[in-house]
């Protein structure tokens, strides 16, 4: 079941870009700026977000989420700016976001879980039932709809994470490492519902699994040190590197070709 | 709000067992320990508003649970790794934090309110006086628990540790105890007996617990019912706020209301603790049957009392003549614990709590024991008990009027043979001395028995030096 078209659903976007960063810098802690600088515009599409650990893979996804606040430069969300002050409500309504440390209450059904976020979210009263078991039913948990969470395994957690990002048809859905539990057959029908779901949402998938990418993503974004460092299809991101750089694949090639920048030697290991 | 979330919380948060373990707790320590609350005409299911009294007593320890059990809940965002996902949410914390809250006092309010129920239905047994005054006193008393888990749960979620639930209700209890014991007592020297006494002080009213109740006829002023809702008022303010602040700021923001909450309480409060407890007028208010009157609280045993007590006083007139009392009444002053107390030489004053009276089986031992109140009423220190000359020179004195000795209601067992040797031989004494000084020296005895100044027992035997 489909929710019904409303005049909002079809009327044309107010805005170019469902995310579009202008000289963004957010700060971590007091003084690192984790995303130092960044210019990015994502539309709709998955966009797979690939980087080195301690990138700021994590920081910009937080930013996006509204839960951290720009220290400088624009962040626009849904044609809205993210910054300053402000509950961002109706913004927030329109997000859907999976932490990459994904919390949950454990005495809570998968249902019980599941509609208390969309109540969260501002799903509207009549429609929270219906989003509900669609969202539920979409992560493969509807025969478990009714099980504790304390009694689900990792990766059936990890999709009922997945269920409550999706749970209110957001327009940006935000995934910090979504995959991490999943088992390999998870894994394939996970990236299903990634493309399913990036033919009208603007989806961020943070991952450091190559393989994801290539698989699900329309668009990568190569971030380092807090700075984009290529943006492009998964076909360009292979194109970049040749039979001389490290990795087992196309596109491991032209991710390392890409970060084998001077500059960027300082932290192996 | 929206009624299925407020019903997940209530099956899936601590609430359940909140309201669980207060109830059942409640039950075990009021049926499983047999304290006061079982004795008597103040018994917690005697009266509506001994009952009321009761249950709120309880709270020295249920409302410390409640503050432990709401910081548990207070906790459960952080416990649970949540606080990053309800950040991103649009739902204002407000309404996030009401759910829990409210889901919690639900089952407090329940559990509490349930606790009364059991007690009242077996006070519509036990007495016919029904009245709703009594009601201030519990909803007051559950709105304590409810703001005390909702400041726990602000607490919690402030300093987010395994720690804080189990210092915070020792700290709630730690308060209580204090406010019960020492702090919230002032302690004062009876100029009359020397005895050191306290009584409760304006701090003592912040705490939810109310003195232990010693009299069917006394209750909370209307200005404590005011004052502690203020408090309250505060408390739960001051908890919610900290369950919604998100910043430093904010934090320290939100202890202000519980400190102008305590302000003005502290403001309202009486400090007098003769304004704190006061007596139930509309229960006081006194039926009589000629001149037999008993107070509107135990009107149903005034039918089994107007027989003795016309009897007593028929009794009374014939052996004192003119300076016999000439009716009997409960006794409806309510003293402070340890002081002396106060008789009229006119008026025969008893209360259904004397051993004498509530030990008197049968309309004759009924007629002894209000003879015995009339003639020697006792001067043991209000809320003491004691044994010695005052319950010898009763003896005497009734087996003087009806001129042989009984042995009389409420003499505790195994002293029956005591009081009998003891009040032989004065009894005998004093038949023997010509009528006139009989009644003289039963007139210098009852002026000593009434004043309390000097023992009556001595004066019938003459030792004193009169």
């Amino acid at each position: 079941m489909m929710p019904a078209m409303s005049a909002a659903d079809i009327a044309p976007t107010p805005y170019a870009w469902e995310i579009r960063a202008t000289g963004l810098k957010v700060r971590v802690g007091r003084k690192r700026m984790a995303v130092d600088g960044l210019d990015l515009s994502l539309g709709t599409g998955v966009h797979g977000l690939l980087g080195p650990n301690g990138a700021g893979k994590t920081t910009l996804i937080r930013a996006l989420a509204t839960v951290l606040r720009p220290a400088e430069g624009t962040l626009e969300l849904l044609g809205e700016s993210a910054g300053g002050t402000g509950e961002h409500r109706a913004l927030r309504r329109r997000i859907g976001y999976l932490p990459q440390e994904f919390g949950y209450y454990k005495r809570f059904t998968v249902r019980e879980f599941v509609e208390y976020m969309a109540w969260l979210k501002e799903v509207p009263k009549a429609d929270i039932p219906g989003a509900v078991q669609r969202a539920v039913e979409r992560v493969g948990l509807a025969d478990r709809a009714e099980e504790r969470m304390k009694a689900l395994s990792g990766g059936m957690v990890r999709r009922v994470g997945i269920a409550q990002a999706i749970v209110n048809d957001p327009s940006i859905l935000l995934l910090d490492e979504p995959t991490a539990g999943l088992d390999p057959a998870q894994r394939l029908r996970f990236r299903e519902l990634l493309q399913e779901l990036g033919a009208d949402t603007c989806v961020v998938v943070s991952t450091h699994l190559v393989e994801d990418v290539a698989a699900a993503c329309s668009d990568v974004v190569l971030f380092a040190e807090g700075r984009l460092v290529f943006q492009g299809t998964p076909d360009e991101l292979a194109a970049a590197g040749g039979p001389e750089h490290v990795g087992d694949s196309p596109l491991e090639r032209g991710y390392s070709a890409l970060l084998l920048n001077p500059e960027q030697t300082r932290g192996t290991w | 709000m929206n009624f299925r979330v407020l019903h997940i919380e209530l099956r899936r948060s601590v609430a359940p067992w909140a309201g669980g373990v207060v109830l059942a707790s409640a039950l075990a320590f009021l049926y499983l320990v047999n304290g006061s609350w079982w004795n008597g005409t103040t018994a917690w299911t005697a009266q509506w508003t001994s009952l009321a009294l009761w249950t709120r007593s309880l709270l020295f320890y249920l409302w410390p649970l409640a503050v432990g059990f709401g910081a548990l809940q207070g906790l459960r965002d952080h416990r649970s790794k949540m606080v990053e996902l309800l950040t991103s949410t649009p739902r204002p914390a407000r309404h996030r934090a009401a759910v829990p809250a409210g889901a919690t006092a639900i089952t407090l309010a329940s559990a509490y309110a349930f606790l009364v129920l059991v007690g009242g239905v077996q006070v519509l047994a036990n007495t016919r006086y029904t009245h709703l005054s009594w009601l201030p006193i519990s909803l007051v008393g559950a709105l304590f628990l409810v703001a005390g888990a909702v400041l726990g749960m602000g607490a919690g979620r402030a300093l987010p540790s395994v720690l804080t639930p189990p210092l915070l209700a020792m700290g709630a209890f730690a308060f209580t105890a204090l406010m019960h014991l020492s702090l919230g007592r002032t302690a004062t020297i009876d100029p009359a007996t020397g005895l050191t006494t306290t009584a409760p002080n304006r701090l003592s009213l912040l705490s939810p617990e109310v003195d232990e109740v010693h009299s069917t006829l006394v209750t909370l002023s209307a200005s404590v019912h005011i004052g502690q809702t203020i408090w309250v008022l505060g408390t739960a303010t001051t908890g919610f706020a900290l369950l919604v602040a998100a910043t430093r700021r904010a934090r320290l923001l939100a202890l202000a209301p519980v400190l102008a909450g305590a302000v003005l309480a502290l403001l309202v409060l009486p400090s007098d603790p003769r304004r704190m407890y006061v007596v139930d007028e509309a229960a006081a208010k006194p039926v009589c049957d000629g001149p037999v009157c008993v107070t509107t609280a135990h009107e149903d045993r005034l039918a089994d009392l107007a027989g003795p007590g016309r009897k007593a006083l028929r009794l009374l007139h014939g052996a004192l003549g003119d300076r016999a009392p000439v009716s009997v009444r409960e006794n409806t002053a309510v003293q402070p614990e340890g002081s002396t107390p106060r008789w009229s030489r006119t008026t025969v004053l008893f209360g259904f709590d004397d051993d004498i009276v509530a030990d008197a089986r049968g309309e004759e031992q009924l007629t002894w024991a209000l003879l015995a109140k009339g003639l020697v009423p006792g001067c043991a220190p209000v809320g003491w008990s004691g044994f010695g000359g005052d319950e010898y020179a009763q003896a005497v004195a009734v087996g003087w009027v009806l001129g042989e000795l009984k042995p009389l209601p409420g003499t505790p067992a195994g002293a029956s043979g005591e009081v009998d040797a003891k009040a032989r031989p004065v009894w005998k004494e004093l038949k023997a001395l010509p009528p006139a000084e009989q009644l003289a020296r039963i007139n210098a005895m009852r002026a000593a028995a009434l004043s309390c100044k000097g023992d009556p027992f001595d004066v019938l035997s003459g030792k004193a030096a009169r």
